[in-house]
């Protein structure tokens, strides 16, 4: 399973945005069959200590951290903008697929 | 599941951020929730990631506090609607505030039932009338009732 892509969600606190976020994305997913993908949720704090494992961040509040895996903004999972959430999942699939 | 009738202040009324945070903690003290260093924890995690919201159409403002924290004994929610609105800053735009009027503080040690609760709360803020209905709640009991109504 060395090929099982990491996304890790995470906020401030590493409880409630992420959490929302990362429930989001996991039923997205669901519903598109999409497989083989581990979504976890946590800390900002923790990025560095799974920094050589992601392959995507999702930050569910504003974050300009610069990495060498992409960093995708999921605010909408929390705002309940369902556009946003697409395009969110969209650009996940995208990367996914890259 | 539901928030218990002592941790909902209705009108409340705070001088700033901090009196407000400072009272809601001192709610969840009282429950023993939480030790009394909670509120270092919650203003410090505020002050780097805020929590304020508006979500668009929505006719009130609300933040979410809430820290990973040690000093949480039991998991559980604090909910206050405020007499006249009190500046947080935006999650989506941390350098801009809003004026929050319903604010939810949450104490999570480890299950997720609370978090469920508040998630689902807070998805329900993108219809307009759920934000009034809180605001309109005349006590702790018409408050929880019209959550859940609204989960129904």
């Amino acid at each position: 399973m060395a090929d099982r892509k990491f996304i890790f969600v995470c906020c401030g606190a590493g409880k409630l945005t992420s959490f929302m976020c990362a429930e989001g994305i996991r039923k997205a997913f669901r519903e598109r069959r999409i497989k083989g993908v581990n979504i976890q949720h946590g800390m900002m704090g923790d990025i560095t200590r799974y920094k050589d494992k992601i392959d995507i961040l999702v930050c569910s509040t504003n974050y300009k951290g610069e990495h060498s895996f992409p960093v995708i903004n999921g605010i909408s999972y929390v705002t309940g903008d369902e556009a946003g959430q697409e395009k969110v999942v969209v650009q996940l699939i995208e990367l996914l697929n890259g | 599941m539901h928030i218990e009738d002592k941790l909902i202040c209705i009108g409340l009324e705070a001088a700033d951020r901090t009196d407000l945070l400072r009272q809601m903690v001192a709610r969840l003290v009282s429950g023993n929730y939480v030790t009394e260093d909670f509120l270092r924890d919650i203003e410090a995690r505020e002050v780097e990631y805020p929590t304020g919201l508006r979500i668009e159409n929505a006719p009130y403002a609300f933040a979410i506090p809430h820290a990973h924290s040690a000093c949480v004994l039991k998991d559980g929610i604090c909910a206050a609607t405020l007499k006249t609105p009190i500046e947080f800053g935006r999650m989506d735009e941390p350098e801009l505030t809003v004026g929050a009027s319903i604010v939810f503080m949450l104490a999570a040690k480890d299950s997720d039932l609370h978090l469920e609760l508040l998630s689902d709360i807070v998805k329900l803020f993108s219809d307009a009338g759920f934000a009034q209905a809180l605001m309109d709640a005349k006590n702790p009991d018409a408050f929880n009732r019209r959550i859940r109504d609204a989960l129904r």
